[in-house]
């Protein structure tokens, strides 16, 4: 089986190298709870908020410090808030942030609450004034060098997408415009998504940004179905790519945005071989790109023959990790 | 030719796009003078002791209106707009006779009275005399008075349909002249015009809009109601039934007895489906008893019952009063062709030949009544044969592309329909349907066997397997049982969009079916065109299939009954449950005598009188074949349907199959009938429909009371009082009366039913064997009613039975298919019962669903399709699971595994 001992090609270099520098990218991430209205919506949006807070650290990995949660009712109701979600806190947190964060770092924002209002004035619903989504305009402007993350998980959050699509952005909203105006569920499926291998649909090890959207808005429309109700929130993504940049960004330390599972191997014959293992699904993915424009039988002769070699190769990673040779 | 798009269909579509008409975009009309006239004010009311007879005409007082003419000529005997109020007036009510010798008498002391000729000819026309009719026209125009324009539109019409287009068109053409020139400005010559344009239209469309046009701005002069009704008249023509209406109600506000806007309401009502229909056209001949086109309307509404003889005598009283009427022409061939007598068809068709020698129309009305009688095979020969004879028959051409999609000649149908939208792009039919035509990219055809199944694209997985093996069944019992196996291959649709099921099946939206039988093609809803649970595709797939057969056995000829009967009937054969079971409903209307006689059960599908007198009729008729099996046997209904096949009546056909007449089988099946439903209603109170306007109030909990403290046998209120106290959480009593309803009549499964909530409570109390036995009942009489199986799965399951629960989720299949956890469901219990095969076939429906997650989703199948022992299978699978997720180590090792055991190099 020759196909075993293929060399690290340049490309494969190429990556080890890339992974390198951006394993040494942080995720901030800054969780808002808005105003609840109700009970049952003020203890959703706290269930929300405290399960993503969770899985942000124990699963992705961003520290403690690097997570920012503002609850409706500090302290009193959720255990582990850094402040009020008020649109002072906010626009403090912010400014923290962007003390903190270096060029290259991913800043996610992700608010669970109601929405109102439109267009610019679209609003996300604060314990005392609102905010914008003009405020939020302003308060990512510092983050030129970084790229973010934006979820509103609020109903009527439509138009956040107007005023705050970007290059290096993705925007999030559940609803694809401010006239839906329901209660939205979506906030719920996305915090799941991020808490779980479920979403994991390339089963890299990691959900990306992309993934939790598509598992999310999955779900929902699932509910609805469930609940014999038509669809009233509509959740859209825009990252400027068509998906692409939401399909490379991960949240959490992990967030190497190339590579799933175990960090890069110290012991070299292994490196090497996740090298070449990484040439492969770089081939895969250069194949599948092309496959409009290749015969079917052409086409899936050569993608079984790389992931038959790919399965080899994981098979040869696997079993020298587990101390023996291939 | 480009169509321009209109998004919503039927009435607001037509509006939309008939509204076009008045746009005068590339008229031929110029626009400076068309605006003339438009400040002439209409003629006010006066009061009733001085009614004109212009008036009195206009509000339908004919007595009043004919002796106020006759007063007018009294008074000044050479008016000829006197001659004509009065003929007017006469001609409405049915006084040819009267007309004509008045016309006469008058034309005696005024010979060179040119609107007098032009009444004349009109008089004539209307007694079939179309000759004399043409010398009439001819020395009105002549005569260059004032009613020479109305004359030459007049000649012109009679000459087109005579075959002289040339000649015909020359003198449409010097109407247009006039008009540009402005010397159409009366309401009788903007009328002219307007019936000029709207000849003109058959070779240049844009005319239609003129038409109307002119129609409008005569409209606004007319003191009579000529303009607005040929304005609906042109609209029914293109099928816009919404306008049409609103120009006929229009005139019947002011007349309410006017034969021709009762006539032309009756088409739109019959066109949009609506009941009511024969009552208009009988008003319309109270009015005018000389109207031949009502006769000949009349006559194909009776047609359409399949009352062949009650049609033929109508079309023989509609040519009585005109010989040579078109429409009466039509409808007494349409009725000798549907009936068989191919002799008195073709004598009748070579009269109006030589009475229309270029005309297809006739032709195209035959095809019409052809297809409501099921022909589609001879209706679309019959529309080409009119092709033959007018090239130009953009009708003819709609017809001959309806058929032929009828009969799955989709690429022959969207070249007939491209044509006839090319020719007649106001055909709201036509465009429709070549609208929807333009959605078949997104369906596929899957082959499954004799089966052709047209479907969605993102359906096809997921229907089509159970689809294909389904209509295999159903075609191969349903042959055994008639006899009768269709030739060649059969074509089932699915539209994911009822309102695309509609436009494919009567070219409008709205339909209320959920499936239609062309004969070798099949139109259904597919699940997701109605709500969850609304209704059973299997079942609806089975039936008509069951038509599909019963057509084909027959011939296309057997009574609309009866197929419908033994379809119905074959549904409740196929899978327990399924197919209409008795209702609360049936009970209701057979204890108000609201059932009809055999001999009318046609009525109850073609004219209900009300709007459960379909689905009663439908149950009704599966009860008679029901009795008939029953009593006669199989050879019967196989019998039944042979000689019709032949061409037999329907009592030639029950003579020679059953040797009894339709009455005395009625009889018989009253008497049966009674004895089968006495015991349901001995528990069913005349008064106790829930939501009755009529009885007590029903919906209170002391109403009910009350009913029960009288009387303890009342099923409904039983049943409405426990599922009152259900909902109001006093489960001990809703258990008891619930109990109580269900032992009354233990075959309730509507609304009504008490087993749905019999099942909750005893659930909640842990009493699983109780709601099992609750759940059973109510699932073997409702065939849709998901719920109650997703619940009986469950508990079956969680009772060990697992093949009885898979059999459960098995049956949702065919009410709900696009839910990813049924199956999941179905493929782990038929793991656990070890049927591989069922696995794959579940969890190729959750690959087909378009998981999230597809990687496992096809991992998953992969690994049944190697239980199943298709490795070959299985190996495509886990590629396209490594596709998606080329590190997915699970499916990696399938790969390894799969390639290693097969030693592919």
């Amino acid at each position: 089986m020759n196909r075993l001992r293929r060399l690290v090609t340049p490309a494969g270099a190429a990556l080890l190298a890339l992974s390198a520098s951006a394993a040494a990218q942080e995720t901030h991430l800054l969780i808002v709870a808005g105003l609840g209205g109700e009970p049952q919506y003020a203890e959703s949006f706290r269930a929300w908020s405290a399960a993503l807070q969770a899985s942000a650290e124990k699963r992705l990995g961003i520290p403690r410090s690097h997570i920012t949660l503002l609850a409706e009712s500090a302290g009193k109701d959720l255990a582990g808030a850094d402040g009020r979600s008020t649109r002072e806190e906010l626009q403090r947190a912010f400014g923290q942030v962007a003390a903190r964060c270096r060029p290259g770092d991913t800043v996610a924002v992700v608010l669970f609450g109601h929405g109102s209002g439109a267009g610019e004035e679209a609003r996300f619903n604060l314990p005392g004034p609102d905010a914008s989504a003009r405020d939020f305009a302003s308060w990512l402007s510092p983050f030129e060098l970084q790229r973010i993350v934006f979820v509103n998980t609020a109903s009527a959050s439509g138009d956040f997408q107007k005023v705050l699509a970007g290059k290096n952005r993705i925007v999030l909203t559940s609803t694809r415009s401010s006239q839906e105006r329901n209660e939205a569920v979506f906030g719920r499926y996305f915090s799941e998504a991020l808490s779980s291998d479920a979403a994991d649909a390339d089963k890299n090890g990691q959900v990306s940004i992309l993934e939790a959207f598509e598992a999310a808005k999955a779900q929902v429309a699932t509910e609805y179905q469930r609940e014999r109700r038509l669809l009233t929130e509509h959740a859209v993504l825009e990252d400027g790519e068509g998906g692409s940049l939401a399909r490379r960004t991960f949240l959490g330390s992990r967030a190497t945005g190339l590579v799933a599972g175990s960090p890069a191997s110290s012991d070299p014959a292994i490196a090497a071989l996740e090298a070449e293992r990484r040439a492969l699904e770089d081939r895969v993915e250069a194949l599948k790109a092309s496959k409009g424009s290749l015969p079917d039988d052409r086409y899936e002769a050569e993608l079984e023959r790389l992931l038959l070699d790919l399965a080899l190769k994981n098979e040869e990673i696997r079993k020298r990790r587990e101390g023996g040779k291939p | 030719m480009t169509r321009t798009r209109i998004s919503i269909r039927r009435g607001s579509a037509a509006s939309a796009a008939v509204a076009l008409l008045v746009l005068p975009a590339s008229s031929v009309l110029s626009p400076v003078v068309r605006a003339q006239g438009l400040s002439v004010p209409l003629p006010t009311a006066r009061p009733q002791q001085k009614l004109s007879a212009s008036e009195a005409l206009r509000r339908g007082e004919y007595a009043r209106a004919i002796e106020a003419a006759r007063a007018d000529l009294v008074a000044t005997p050479g008016s000829g707009p006197a001659l004509s109020r009065l003929v007017a007036a006469l001609l409405e009510t049915g006084a040819h006779a009267s007309a004509e010798e008045t016309t006469r008498a008058f034309l005696a002391r005024n010979a060179n009275a040119g609107e007098a000729w032009n009444t004349l000819g009109d008089v004539l026309v209307a007694r079939g005399r179309r000759g004399e009719a043409e010398a009439a026209y001819a020395r009105a125009i002549a005569s260059r008075g004032a009613a020479s324009l109305a004359a030459e539109a007049s000649l012109g019409l009679l000459l087109n349909d005579r075959g002289l287009r040339a000649e015909a068109t020359a003198r449409f053409e010097r109407l247009i002249a006039a008009y540009n020139a402005g010397r159409a400005t009366s309401a009788q010559n903007l009328i002219a015009v307007g019936k000029a344009c709207r000849a003109l239209g058959a070779s240049n469309p844009d005319a239609f809009k003129d038409a109307l046009k002119a129609f409008d701005e005569a409209a606004a002069l007319d003191e009579t109601h000529e303009a607005r009704l040929r304005t609906g008249e042109l609209f029914l023509e293109k099928f816009n039934g919404t306008e049409a209406r609103t120009a006929f109600e229009t005139v019947l506000r002011t007349n309410p007895r006017q034969p021709r806007a009762l006539l032309g309401l009756a088409r739109a009502r019959d066109f949009d489906g609506e009941r009511g229909v024969p009552d208009l056209v009988d008003a319309a001949l109270a009015t005018d008893p000389g109207y031949a086109e009502a006769y000949a309307y009349r006559s194909g509404l009776l047609l359409a019952l399949e009352d062949f003889p009650a049609a033929l005598a109508q079309a023989e009283k509609a040519l009585a009063v005109n010989p040579s009427s078109a429409e009466a022409l039509a409808a007494k061939a349409a009725a000798q062709y549907v009936s068989g007598d191919s002799q008195g068809f073709a004598a009748t068709r070579q009269r109006a030949e030589s009475l229309f020698p270029a005309s297809g129309d006739l032709l195209v009305t035959v095809a019409e009544a052809a297809v409501r009688n099921r022909l589609y095979r001879e209706s679309a020969q019959l529309a080409r044969e009119a092709l033959a004879r007018d090239p130009r028959s953009w009708a003819a051409l709609a017809s001959l592309g309806q058929n032929q999609l009828r009969l799955g000649e989709i690429d022959d149908a969207r070249k007939s329909l491209e044509r006839s939208f090319e020719g007649d792009p106001y055909n709201v039919w036509v465009k429709n349907t070549l609208d929807l035509m333009d959605t078949f990219r997104n369906y596929t055809l899957v082959d499954a066997g004799r089966f052709r199944l047209f479907l969605d694209k993102k359906e096809a997985g997921i229907l089509g397997p159970p689809m294909g093996a389904l209509a295999a069944e159903a075609i191969q019992k349903l042959s055994e049982r008639y006899g009768f196996s269709p030739a060649g291959p059969i074509r089932v649709e699915a539209y994911p969009s009822h309102a695309d099921f509609s436009v494919r099946t009567v070219g409008l939206a709205g339909l209320g079916a959920l499936g239609v039988c062309f004969g070798p093609v099949v139109a259904i809803d597919s699940p997701q065109a109605r709500e969850r649970g609304a209704f059973n595709w299997g079942s609806t797939l089975w039936h008509e299939l069951a038509h599909v057969v019963t057509m084909g056995a027959s011939g296309n000829r057997v009574p609309r009954w009866l197929t419908e009967g033994i379809s119905v009937h074959e549904e409740r054969r196929a899978r327990p449950g399924w197919g209409d079971d008795l209702s609360l409903e049936f009970l209701l209307a057979y204890q108000a005598g609201r059932l009809l006689s055999l001999r009318d059960l046609n009525n109850g599908f073609v004219r209900p009188r009300s709007p459960d007198q379909v689905s009663l009729s439908y149950y009704q008729a599966s009860l008679v074949v029901e009795y008939m099996e029953g009593r006669y046997g199989l050879a019967a209904l196989r019998g039944l349907l042979g000689a019709y096949a032949g061409g037999a009546t329907t009592e030639k056909a029950f003579e020679s199959a059953i040797g009894r007449t339709l009455e005395q089988v009625d009889a018989e099946f009253q008497a049966w009938l009674k004895a089968r439903l006495a015991g349901p209603l001995a528990g069913i109170r005349p008064s106790g429909a829930p939501g009755s306007t009529k009885g007590p109030e029903l919906d209170t909990r002391a109403a009910l009371e009350a009913r029960l403290a009288k009387d303890d046998g009342d099923f409904v209120a039983h049943a409405m009082l426990g599922l009152l106290n259900h909902r109001e959480k006093r489960e001990d009593d809703a258990l008891k009366h619930l109990e109580r309803a269900a032992r009354i009549w233990p075959g309730s499964s509507g609304d009504e039913s008490p087993y749905f909530a019999i099942a909750e409570i005893k659930l909640a109390r842990g009493d699983r064997d109780g709601a099992m036995a609750a759940l059973k009942a109510l699932v073997a009489l409702n065939e849709n009613h998901d719920a109650a199986r997703r619940q009986l799965a469950s508990l079956l399951e969680s009772a060990g039975e697992l093949q009885a629960a898979f059999d459960v989720l098995e049956s949702l299949v065919f009410i709900y298919p696009f839910d990813p956890a049924l199956h999941e469901r179905r493929a782990a219990l038929a793991s656990r019962l070890r049927k591989p095969r069922e696995v794959v076939e579940a969890r190729r429906a959750i690959v087909a669903l378009d998981p999230v997650d597809k990687a496992e989703a096809y991992y998953q199948l992969a690994l049944a399709e190697i239980d199943a022992g298709d490795r070959a299978a299985a190996r495509r699978s886990v590629l396209r699971s490594l596709e998606v997720a080329p590190r997915f180590e699970r499916a990696q090792e399938l790969l390894l595994r799969i390639h290693r055991e097969e030693k592919i190099p």
